[in-house]
């Protein structure tokens, strides 16, 4: 099980950042200042850290120093928005940088990203007999390639990242298309469709009344 | 051009005139004596000449009249005397030259001018030789012959034109010289101007540590000094600008990450609640959440409010009753004090503060409630009010709580500071309370002066003035 660091001094944010990545499936181990921190950098292992950059004690910057030894990948967690702070924490070697307010839907995504970037995940996602590569970007249905557009495979791998998730048109929209929803959703609709329809997903994607689509999956 | 040049080559120019000119007039005023004295010797001589050739005349009775029957006489004593033959000399009568040893056919026209009472001189120049002629009249018995001598004076009018030669070198050479001795001075002279422009354009560029070195008592140093005091006035207003500046840049920093942090919670267990299905406890837990970040998010709100209202100064200044304001803000604060095992004490004396009797209030609740938020349970807290002589009134609170670590203290009246961070979250503070009782007590012409040991305690005092008039 992969077992992810939460460094937050805020309670209330650790709290969500723990109780969204444990429903995803991962372990998590809250600390809220840099000290404790460092020690559990120096005694155990993880697979990747999530930093706030404003800590008491020791800020995350300065964590890094202790991160980058253990070649446990990083991403960032900041208030400040900033290119050169993105910058900065890029330079030091963070691998990812998530700025607040943050969905969880892009929480997901970004640390699942960086897990299988740094090969601590499978690269293969699996559901029935959908097996999606994401080395390769290639889609197998019972071992038949299917043809997938960009969107529909970004679309697939936002339903795989949130199982059982309502995902609402606007949070698919700017997901996927990357953009402010104008709340014209016809262009998800007509995705969802398409993927369903390749897929034969039409009852493990099923359309949330007046506000988007859920992935079914059996727990 | 260069300063430097200028004076090298405007003292030049005066060097150059000054000493040309003088030696000009020297060469000419030695040449005019010597022309004088030769003028004077050649006059003596004719008048020698006359009476010597009146004498022969006489000894020999030549007249006019038989001057061309003895002429031939006379002619050979001239010749023949050793006195007469050593000069060259003519005598013209009226008809013509009568006898003459002159080199030159003589002067006609000076003759023209003398008569029988007056003598005259001419000079006159032929090539390189110069010749003073002296022309005057020698009386015979019966007439006037005239007598007419010359002098070479070329020597002095080589001397002159040697002499005008030799300044014109010594002037070149002079000139030389003191162009490079000019040069070197005034190079030296105009240094510290040199000095000062390189620190000027040092502060131009962005060194506003640059000074000018300041040295000796002339105008220059005045100026060097001048030029540090407008320095130091730049190098301030630079510094108070960049203060200005980083102060701004830190609040705006704080406040964002201080609305950013409540509406990350607020806006993430909000995505939880609509899009996963959570467990009842999840559930319950997610909306606390956003409930009490949304709570913080209001008192930060209402705090900034306070402390944007408070800056722009108060509406309206009022006598306020400082004993009275005491007691209602101990009376609001020891309901909280209770409950958290704290003793309150208060102890105001009579007085009166021109200024905004809300304002007041808030400060002193403030100040209590710090000290609440610093003291144990079984601790104590103290509300103090001295009225000062000179009509100020002083407000202290001190408490035996956990004390403020000593470099900590310049920073705690900055918006969004927190000396312990989860503490004050815990509390529900935003780190806005010090800076708004700062601008209160500014607003009404005071400051907060701290004192605090760690482990000891508290006592912030704060001296109240009145609004100040504009």
């Amino acid at each position: 099980m992969i077992k992810i660091l939460i460094v937050e001094d805020e309670k209330p944010i650790a709290d969500l950042l723990d109780m969204s990545l444990t429903a995803a499936g991962y372990r998590c181990e809250c600390l809220h200042d840099g000290m404790a921190a460092a020690r559990a950098l120096e005694e155990n292992r993880y697979d990747l850290v999530l930093l706030d950059v404003m800590l008491p004690g020791v800020d995350g910057f300065a964590l890094m120093e202790w991160l980058a030894p253990t070649d446990t990948p990083a991403i960032f967690i900041t208030a400040r928005g900033a290119v050169s702070d993105r910058i900065k924490g890029l330079k030091l070697g963070a691998d990812d940088y998530i700025v607040k307010p943050f969905e969880i839907a892009e929480l997901l995504a970004r640390v699942e990203s960086v897990l299988r970037r740094c090969h601590k995940t499978d690269s293969r996602l699996t559901l029935d007999d959908v097996v999606v590569d994401t080395q390769s970007h290639t889609v197998t249905k019972g071992g038949v390639p299917v043809s997938l557009t960009a969107k529909e495979y970004s679309l697939l791998l936002l339903f795989l990242q949130n199982k059982n998730a309502a995902l609402f048109r606007e949070t698919i929209y700017e997901r996927v298309w990357g953009g402010d929803f104008m709340g014209d959703s016809r262009t998800v609709d007509l995705h969802v469709q398409r993927l369903r329809k390749k897929l034969d997903w039409g009852d493990r994607i099923t359309a949330v009344y007046k506000v988007g689509y859920r992935l079914e999956v059996e727990e | 051009m260069k300063f430097a040049w200028k004076v090298t080559l405007s003292a030049l120019c005066v060097l150059v005139l000054t000493t040309g000119l003088g030696s000009w007039l020297l060469i000419s005023l030695s040449f005019q004596s010597s022309l004088d004295r030769e003028i004077a010797v050649a006059r003596e001589e004719l008048e020698m000449l006359r009476i010597s050739y009146e004498a022969v005349c006489d000894a020999r009775g030549v007249t006019l009249e038989n001057m061309s029957d003895r002429g031939g006489g006379l002619r050979r004593v001239l010749a023949g005397d050793p006195y007469f033959s050593g000069q060259t000399f003519r005598i013209a009568g009226t008809g013509g030259d009568l006898y003459s040893t002159l080199s030159s056919p003589g002067d006609d026209a000076l003759l023209d001018q003398v008569d029988a009472a007056s003598s005259g001189y001419a000079i006159r120049r032929d090539g390189d030789q110069v010749l003073i002629h002296c022309a005057g009249p020698a009386a015979l018995p019966d007439g006037v012959v005239y007598i007419e001598t010359e002098r070479d004076i070329s020597q002095i009018f080589a001397d002159r034109a040697f002499h005008f030669r030799v300044y014109r070198w010594i002037l070149l050479a002079a000139a030389g010289l003191g162009c490079c001795a000019m040069y070197l001075l005034s190079r030296w002279l105009t240094r510290p101007i040199r000095d000062l422009g390189a620190a000027a354009q040092a502060l131009a560029g962005g060194d506003y540590a640059s000074r000018a070195a300041v040295s000796g008592g002339d105008e220059i140093a005045d100026l060097d000094t001048s030029f540090n005091h407008m320095a130091d006035a730049i190098e301030k207003n630079v510094q108070d600008l960049a203060d200005a500046a980083r102060r701004q840049e830190d609040f705006t920093a704080s406040f964002v990450h201080e609305l950013k942090t409540p509406l990350t919670s607020i806006i993430g267990y909000a995505d939880m609640l609509r899009s996963r299905h959570l467990t009842e406890e999840q559930r319950l837990k997610a909306a606390g959440y956003i409930f009490s970040e949304g709570r913080r998010l209001e008192h930060l709100s209402l705090s900034l409010l306070d402390l944007l209202v408070t800056g722009r100064g108060c509406a309206e200044a009022k006598s306020v009753d400082m004993e009275d304001l005491c007691v209602r803000a101990a009376d609001v604060c020891r309901p909280a004090m209770e409950a958290r095992g704290v003793k309150l004490f208060v102890r105001a004396e009579a007085g009166a503060v021109q200024g905004d009797g809300a304002l007041l209030q808030t400060l002193a609740q403030n100040l209590l409630d710090n000290a609440r938020k610093a003291s144990s349970p079984g601790g104590a807290v103290a509300l103090e009010g001295h009225a000062l002589p000179d009509g100020r009134y002083e407000l202290s609170v001190s408490d035996r709580g956990r004390g403020i670590p000593a470099e900590e203290l310049d920073k705690i009246t900055e918006p969004f500071y927190m000396v312990d961070k989860s503490r004050a979250r815990a509390q529900g503070g935003a780190g806005l309370g010090l800076a708004l009782c700062q601008k209160i007590a500014q607003l009404h012409g005071g400051a907060l002066r701290f004192e605090s040991k760690e482990g000891v305690g508290t006592q912030v005092t704060v001296d109240l003035g009145g609004v100040a008039h504009d």
